[in-house]
């Protein structure tokens, strides 16, 4: 049986960052880090986007990593209409990427394994050892092989498909009415603006959610539909995305090259309040840090996971590692991200109720700064004021106010 | 981990996973309120599951099918119990 310091579940953005900090703080630590996947990075479940401004905390990204530079979003209306918002051309001046996440995500967890921690793939950890309130360690499959392996530490990184933090008796799990449920084309044939994200709004093809074309230069896109989870049969991803294609034509060459199909979910809200226990740590997409509004998780992901792998290396040192000792993790992620996150949600909470006659209004009223800043949970009374001029959705000015 | 399998049926009510539809996006595993199912590779399911059909909905290519008829042959299973969840 082995025994580490740190045992972190699922070496994404989230679990690569923490293990990469953790070394950082205490290179003499030992790290390891189990993948459920035979390969880092594959298969992807995402969009690919990333804001430029993740670069501060994961350093320079290397250029292998990147497909397309871009300098902002196009918001589209349900009337076809779109808001431009130049992120190139507003404060601070920079833009994102959209990423090979295939190579993002081995690169992130190699500059881990270049600071000192030890990654394993093919790894699948079914079960947390459980000992009277306390995580001891973690069982799995590796390589067809069972193991067992104990550690001061678990930090669950799973993303929010896994079901192995609830063991912990966190409250990990995703509500149903809180996920959207996704599907995602990569194809080639896209004509929209390659210098741009498209994000399509409408209940005709993505009730709650939105359709997006995420460019990656050569007329090659990630192509989705995000929508809230309904028991009709008629109203899966699938079938939005195909209404999707059809409604905005205009911006394929029609030819339906597709050469990868993707889905999940994403949860939109029910940010965690504890994410700790005795020897254990939720971070990442398995703890709901995803933005509620536009889904985007990378960088959730990466900060959280830094945030963690501070708290880890710093109970460490203190040699307490109860949950006592790990619990500045929670107010430490809601001062940083968490409040942000929960306005960003209180304000999808409100685009919801929208109609898509409102929501065609809307793109009247806002400028692409408003936009910007909304999607950062920020200055949600410029959204109230905009309602409160309309009677029909003054009541929903409340809840931003 | 519990033993999975694609098809399920307790006296007349049936989880049936179509893995020709099924893309293993793993959808259907994180909104299951009952640690019912898994996915090594396609989702399975296994005896926790009370057919409340809350994984379909979530399936974005409509690969699930979840019959409930007969109510009674249902055991609430409550996830909040750590004890019966981790397999000492």
């Amino acid at each position: 049986m082995d025994e580490f310091d740190v045992i972190i579940v699922g070496a994404g953005p989230a679990g690569a960052s923490c293990a990469r900090q953790i070394m950082e703080k205490n290179p003499s630590l030992s790290v390891m880090m189990f993948d459920r996947r035979e390969e880092l990075g594959v298969p992807v479940r995402c969009g690919e986007g990333l804001e430029q401004a993740a670069e501060d905390y994961t350093g320079p990204i290397p250029k292998r990593a990147i497909c397309k530079y871009i300098k902002g979003a196009r918001v589209y209306a349900p009337d076809g209409r779109f808001l431009e918002a130049d992120m190139t051309k507003m404060a601070g001046g920079r833009g994102g990427y959209v990423l090979d996440r295939k190579v993002f995500d081995k690169w992130l967890a190699f500059e881990a394994v270049k600071k000192g921690a030890t990654v394993q793939c093919d790894t699948l950890i079914t079960d947390l050892i459980v000992e009277n309130g306390w995580i001891r360690g973690v069982r799995g499959i590796n390589m067809g092989k069972e193991i067992v392996a104990r550690a001061k530490v678990v930090v669950c990184s799973t993303g929010a498909e896994s079901r192995l933090g609830m063991q912990s008796g966190l409250k990990t799990f995703c509500k149903a009415q809180l996920v959207d449920t996704c599907v995602e084309y990569e194809m080639t044939g896209s004509l929209a603006d390659e210098e741009f994200i498209h994000l399509m709004l409408g209940s005709d093809i993505a009730p709650r959610g939105y359709a997006w074309i995420f460019p990656k230069g050569d007329g090659i896109a990630n192509v989705g539909v995000g929508v809230i989870p309904s028991p009709d049969p008629m109203k899966t991803a699938l079938i939005y995305q195909e209404k999707f294609l059809k409604k905005y034509a205009q911006f394929f060459d029609g030819k339906r090259n597709i050469m990868e199909i993707k889905g999940g979910i994403v949860p939109v809200g029910d940010l965690m309040k504890d994410m700790v226990t005795n020897g254990f740590l939720v971070c990442g997409e398995a703890a709901h840090h995803v933005n509620p509004i536009h889904g985007g998780g990378i960088k959730e992901a990466i900060v959280s996971g830094q945030l963690a792998g501070d708290v880890v290396a710093g109970a460490l040192g203190k040699n307490d590692f109860s949950k006592q000792g790990l619990s500045s993790f929670n107010p430490l992620w809601w001062e940083v991200r968490g409040n942000h996150l929960r306005n960003v949600e209180k304000l999808r909470e409100v685009f919801e109720k929208f109609s898509d006659k409102d929501l065609n209004d809307l793109v009247d009223a806002l400028t692409p700064e408003d936009l910007i800043d909304f999607s950062r949970g920020q200055k949600l009374g410029t959204l109230a004021k905009i309602l409160l001029r309309k009677p029909s959705l003054m009541f929903l000015a409340k809840k931003l106010l | 981990m519990s033993v999975g399998v694609f098809n399920l049926d307790i006296k007349g009510n049936k989880w049936d996973l179509d893995r020709e539809k099924c893309i293993k996006c793993g959808a259907c595993v994180a909104v299951c309120p009952f640690t019912a199912l898994e996915l090594p590779e396609f989702p399975e399911v296994n005896e926790k599951c009370i057919f409340c059909n809350i994984c379909a909905m979530a399936c974005p290519v409509d690969a699930i099918k979840v019959v409930k008829t007969n109510k009674s042959a249902v055991v609430d299973k409550s996830t909040k119990d750590i004890s019966t969840l981790s397999k000492m």
